[in-house]
């Protein structure tokens, strides 16, 4: 006898802080399609009554058979029973396909309707929001999150609609048909709920250290995988292995304990229903020697004695399974609800045709409630010019670029393009002015084209391929199997860091922005290479302003101008050759990058 | 694809004796399943029938104990499959694991993490649960459905007949509309995935994203995905409400049809009321197997695929491995020969090293110079035979490389690679990687000779200090000199330092280079290294390009001829300000004259 009842569903811990609302919520989304689910609602209702119904038709239909047998009449008495036993056989099928097509569908749109909000809410959401979790653990999140609500949505709630519909018509249909047999039912129902109760905490520690220690086996392998060279190296293997064993040999035992518990969990169900089924049958045949219940009523019950059970302990493993597919869906809709911080006003003009004048008006920054990272910097950028910034590591370099790129508003201050303050700017129009270059570029997945191309959508081909030389990237690329057509795997994994570097160079020159920023932007092509893009740069920048960021002082040297920053501060200003006479930081800087004896 | 599952059979075999077990024990539930209707029969037909209150009571005491005698050889059965199965599992992936361990670098170059992961995860479980689980419940469903078919003819041979009727139904309904849902829901997994992976790079990229003002286009992006997900799903919707309904209304049908039947026999008196309910409950015994091998066949692929793909690991050929007859040298003086090397990678058309060949003497310190790409990191990988030479001969001490076992070689040679790898676990625990048992006295020894000391020691645990994954984040010049003290732990004859001082600050990289050049005398030292000052000391410059040895000598004697080495000197390496470059080059052409 199947049960349905799945411990791996019951092992779920998590409880949603407040039901209600989030409950209220989902219900929301599924009433976008009103009509679709009333529809639906009326099949689950149909298909309950009837499941209700047929064991009751059996038990007419023996009755009526008995009847015939002793009154010697034929077989033409059972025509009645038998048509409505086919017909609720046929109707049976009709309203549970009706049932689960209709509910399928209704929260199928309805979770794409969540989908597409949860995508506008993280476009929505600002850099500084990602930036407060790690983004692949907020990646891990939201996919598990959604992945709870779509189970639920395409699962959960249909199921425990028509458990508990069905459950409740099964019991309005016992106690229709005898209230004596349908209480002796009844009895074993407190002792279910306790034994499901009582394993699904059992179940839930042996899951946890089964999940637990594939975990481990799979981080021990990926680091093991990371190491591989090095173990090598040092003569580890034997070691390594044992270690691996003793892992996998947490994970089998964790797996048989497992396994046991969720073994032990449905005879243990089964017993308790055999015991019903047992109550009915010594009650009811009693009650049928004293003739108080008929033959039919009796194998009735049994039939209804299994449909209860079976509807009453799948709604109890669906109780925990709906906690925590509403605790995913409560996170879900609290990153529907966090506000943007970083919004166009109402009244923000458009920037077009920028010059690229870039000015900074004592500005200061802190993240959250951190430490103030930039002090009152003022400084002007005039358009055409290039300023290179330097600094020891994190004294604020790339704090001033994310302010210019409108990732954050200042604390104090005010940044200026083009004399406009940024606030009085739409963010887009500020973006587009700006080309960036980061250190640890990021490439999309899809082909080389796609990648450069992403700089200006309506770029042609010969366009891409131009960027692509200016870059220095063409000769790579040429060489590559299907050249700007090959596809570059996840995040451009088949490309070495100084490869996507070139690219996302090239991505940015094929922008044409006004404003050019370079945060670290060759740090992993070797000097040969670079040194022929600081050829192209010269071109590139010629009459453009542009924001340098840099380690290797030596790219440094063709800026018009060097800052120097120091705990968010501007230590010196001045050209390369200024700075090196005036003895200060830069110096200081200079000669332990250069340290020679 | 087959083929390979009954491969993956042998895995069971040491686990046969409990898989042979756990289908007695389902043979034991299926007897308890096979009492019941019968006690229910008796309650019935003679209990009700006859109004004997004792027959009654005790069919009724009856059910229970044949529930509960089921019930232990269910859990038996679970218990067992999963002792066997879990078993196998573990064999597996230790054997994945070992073979993982023993294939050599080139192999590990073209793999990638996430699949092998994939593979140890996963792929073993489908695998297990087929030749696990899978067989035990083949095996005991087949046996189930003779049973079955065999008590219903004895009982009632006409209604059997009848009942008969749902099984081409069933396995009809199981082939034309159950079958659709593995494949329909795997194309729902793909566009889930496909959709994820739009999400996740908005996430990962979002300053891109940003910068670029693309959020229309993303979002774009994403609904088109999007919409193609909902089609899917809607698709999956469609197929499980065409099959699961229809699937229980044949069983449902074919019971109606049997009481029918039943029903007119027992008018006639040829059957009693017991013996038809005992009947119609047979019937859902006689269903239940054609579910259980109808829902396990549509397995058959996925599971052979994943069967495929972990034999492609277990058959990859190693191309590094040990001769049989390999030989332990007593001890190493460390002098290094290549002769005429040349070294292919597989998977690629052109060599990254051609012709190679110089000596060098023991205890002398050697540095490569090339630009990035030109080899020097597949020179010093061919020395503890990382990988192997494609042409020619690389000897250490006179024995050709692959003539060595691999631990005699290993253990002697230090190695200190580009990115410094850490494993989770104490600082000392990493220093001492190579050597295990190293004492603490001579952990702390390498660590101070690698310039390491003072900034483990003002760590929170110090030594103790936990690092990797669920630890302390070393900074890289940091890491970088943690795998400085484990090459130096093991006391190597030959010191390999690939780039290995990068990320170290300056101030400490003076400290360290002087330690490091006590460190040097005595071993055999190959050095690439960015800093001019480093390589001004060696003995022998190499210099390599594009895979071949296009000089060697001292700094001094190479700077004052070599074009190629002046250029390089002057763009490649830190601290350059004042090389004089000979008057006959010019450094405007990119390879300069040789």
């Amino acid at each position: 006898m199947a049960h349905g009842v799945s411990l791996r569903s019951l092992a779920k811990e998590e409880k949603p802080a407040a039901a209600w609302p989030t409950i209220r919520r989902l219900i929301t989304y599924l009433m976008l399609y009103r009509a679709e689910l009333l529809r639906a609602l009326f099949w689950v209702a149909f298909s309950a009554a009837n499941s209700a119904i047929a064991p009751a038709i059996t038990g007419w239909l023996v009755d009526t058979a008995i009847a015939a047998r002793n009154a010697n009449g034929d077989a033409g008495s059972l025509a009645l029973p038998v048509i409505a036993l086919f017909a609720s056989g046929i109707a049976g099928w009709w309203s549970q396909r009706a049932q689960i097509l209709g509910l399928g569908i209704v929260g199928q749109k309805a979770l794409f309707s969540v989908r597409e909000d949860v995508f506008a809410a993280v476009q929505r959401l600002s850099v500084a929001a990602f930036e407060r979790v790690e983004s692949g653990d907020l990646m891990s999140r939201l996919i598990n999150d959604i992945e709870q609500v779509n189970s639920f949505l395409s699962q959960g709630f249909r199921r425990v609609i028509g458990a508990s519909i069905g459950v409740a018509a099964t019991l309005v249909g016992m106690l229709l048909v005898d209230w004596r047999l349908a209480l002796a039912t009844l009895v074993v129902v407190p002792v279910m709920i306790g034994t499901t109760r009582l394993f699904g905490m059992i179940a839930r520690r042996a899951f946890r250290r089964r999940q637990e220690s594939i975990g481990d086996v799979s981080s021990t392998l990926a680091e093991e995988l990371a190491g591989i060279k090095v173990a090598q190296a040092f003569n580890r293997t034997d070691r390594n292995r044992t270690e691996f064993a003793q892992r996998n040999a947490l994970n089998r035992d964790a797996n048989v304990t497992a396994a046991a518990v969720s073994s032990a969990f449905t005879p243990t169900l089964a017993v308790i229903s055999a015991t019903a089924t047992a109550l009915v049958a010594g009650l009811g045949g009693w009650l049928a020697t004293q003739q108080l219940v008929t033959v039919g009523v009796v194998v009735a019950f049994f039939a209804y004695a299994r449909s209860f059970f079976n509807g009453v302990s799948q709604l109890s493993s669906l109780y925990t399974e709906t906690q925590s597919a509403l605790a995913g869906s409560e996170r879900v809709f609290s990153i529907l609800d966090t506000p943007a911080e970083i919004t166009d006003k109402p009244d923000a003009i458009e920037l077009t045709h920028a010059r690229g004048e870039v000015a900074y008006e004592n500005v200061s920054f802190q993240y959250d409630e951190g430490p103030t990272v930039l002090h009152d910097v003022s400084l002007v950028v005039e358009p055409g010019t290039t300023v290179a910034i330097v600094g020891p590591t994190g004294a604020g370099k790339s704090t001033l670029i994310n302010l210019l790129a409108r990732f954050y508003d200042p604390t104090q201050g005010i940044v200026r393009i083009d004399g406009h303050d940024l606030r009085d700017l739409k963010v887009d129009s500020v973006r587009r002015t700006l080309g960036v270059v980061l250190q640890d570029p990021f490439l999309f997945s899809g082909t080389i084209a796609d990648n450069i191309r992403y700089g200006r959508l309506e770029a042609t081909n010969a366009e891409v391929r131009t960027a692509a030389e200016a870059a220095r990237a063409l000769e790579f690329i040429e060489r590559l199997p299907d050249g700007f057509d090959t596809s570059i795997g996840e995040r451009g994994s088949m490309l070495s860091t100084g490869q996507r570097q070139l690219l996302s160079f090239a991505r940015a020159i094929l922008a044409d922005p006004a404003v050019l920023i370079l945060d670290e932007a060759t740090s992993s092509v070797d000097t040969r290479t670079e040194l022929l893009i600081q050829g192209a740069l010269r071109q590139i920048l010629h009459d453009r302003t542009a924001l340098v960021i840099a380690h290797r002082l030596s790219t440094v040297r063709d800026a018009h101008r060097v800052i120097v920053i120091d705990d968010g501060r501007i230590a010196e200003q001045g050209t390369y050759e200024e700075l090196l006479a005036a003895g200060g930081l830069f110096t200081r800087l200079h000669d332990a990058q250069f340290a020679e004896e | 694809m087959t083929t390979d599952l009954i491969r993956a059979l042998r895995f069971m075999r040491r686990y046969r004796l409990v898989a042979f077990l756990a289908v007695l024990a389902v043979l034991g539930a299926s007897a308890a399943e096979l009492a019941a209707p019968q006690l229910l029969k008796r309650i019935i037909d003679v209990g009700i029938t006859e109004s004997r209150t004792d027959i009654i009571l005790s069919g009724a005491f009856g059910l229970i104990g044949v529930a509960v005698v089921g019930g232990i050889a269910t859990f038996l059965q679970g218990y067992l499959s999963a002792r066997a199965s879990h078993g196998a599992a573990y064999d597996m992936r230790n054997s994945i694991f070992e073979k993982l361990q023993d294939l050599s670098f080139s192999y590990h170059d073209r793999a990638q993490t996430g699949q092998l992961i994939t593979r140890v995860t996963s792929d073993v479980d489908l695998v297990r649960e087929f030749v696990g689980g899978g067989l035990v419940q083949a095996i005991s469903a087949t046996i189930l459905l003779i049973g079955a078919v065999t008590l219903l003819l004895s009982m009632n041979w006409q209604l059997a007949l009848v009942a008969f009727l749902s099984i081409p139904a069933t396995i009809f309904v199981l082939v034309k509309f159950v079958g659709n849902l593995g494949p329909s829901f795997r194309s729902f997994q793909q566009r889930l995935a496909a959709l994820n992976s739009v999400l996740q790079e908005n996430i990962a990229g979002v300053r891109v994203v940003k910068t670029f003002a693309r959020e229309p286009y993303e979002a774009e992006r994403y609904r088109a995905a999007d919409e193609l997900l909902l089609q899917q799903g809607l698709t999956v919707r469609t197929t499980v409400a065409n099959a699961f309904p229809l699937l229980f209304s044949v069983g449902t049908l074919g019971v109606a049809l049997v009481t029918w039947v039943g029903a007119v026999q027992v008018i006639h008196g040829d059957l009693t009321v017991g013996e038809l309910v005992a009947f119609t409950s047979y019937l859902m015994l006689l269903l239940q197997p054609l579910f259980i091998i109808g829902f396990g066949a549509q397995n058959i692929a996925r599971a052979g695929a994943s069967a495929q793909r972990l034999f492609e690991i277990l058959d990859a050929p190693n191309e590094v491995a040990e001769r049989p007859d390999a030989i332990t040298p007593s001890s190493m003086d460390g002098l290094v020969e290549f002769r005429d090397v040349t070294l292919r990678y597989p998977g690629t058309t052109t060599d990254t090293l051609s012709g190679l060949s110089f000596k060098v003497e023991p205890g002398t310190a050697v540095a490569l110079v090339g630009a990035t790409g030109s080899g020097k990191t597949s020179v010093i990988n061919l020395i503890p035979r990382f990988y192997d030479v494609t042409a020619g001969t690389v000897l250490v001490d006179g024995n050709d490389v692959r003539d060595i076992t691999l631990d005699s070689l290993r253990s002697r040679i230090g190695v200190v690679m580009q990115d410094s790898v850490l494993f989770s676990g104490t600082v000392a625990e990493n220093i001492a990687y190579g050597r295990p048992d190293a004492t603490l006295a001579d952990i702390e020894a390498a660590a101070r000779s690698a310039e390491a000391h003072d900034f483990i020691v003002d760590l929170e645990n110090g030594y103790e200090t936990r690092v990797g994954e669920r630890g302390v984040k070393l900074s890289g010049g940091q890491r970088q000199r943690v795998a400085i003290a484990r090459a130096i732990l093991i006391d190597p004859r030959i010191l390999i330092m690939d780039d290995s001082t990068s990320s170290v600050d300056a101030r400490t990289e003076a400290a360290l280079r002087l330690r490091l050049d006590k460190l040097m005398e005595g071993r055999t030292t190959f050095i690439i290294a960015q800093r001019l000052s480093t390589v001004r000391k060696a003995d022998t410059i190499l210099l390599i390009d594009d895979g071949r040895l296009v000089a060697q000598g001292t700094h001094a004697e190479l700077i004052a001829d070599n074009c190629l080495y002046a250029e390089i000197a002057a763009s490649q390496l830190v601290g350059s300000e004042s090389i004089p470059v000979p008057d006959h080059c010019d450094l405007t052409d990119e390879r300069g004259e040789q």
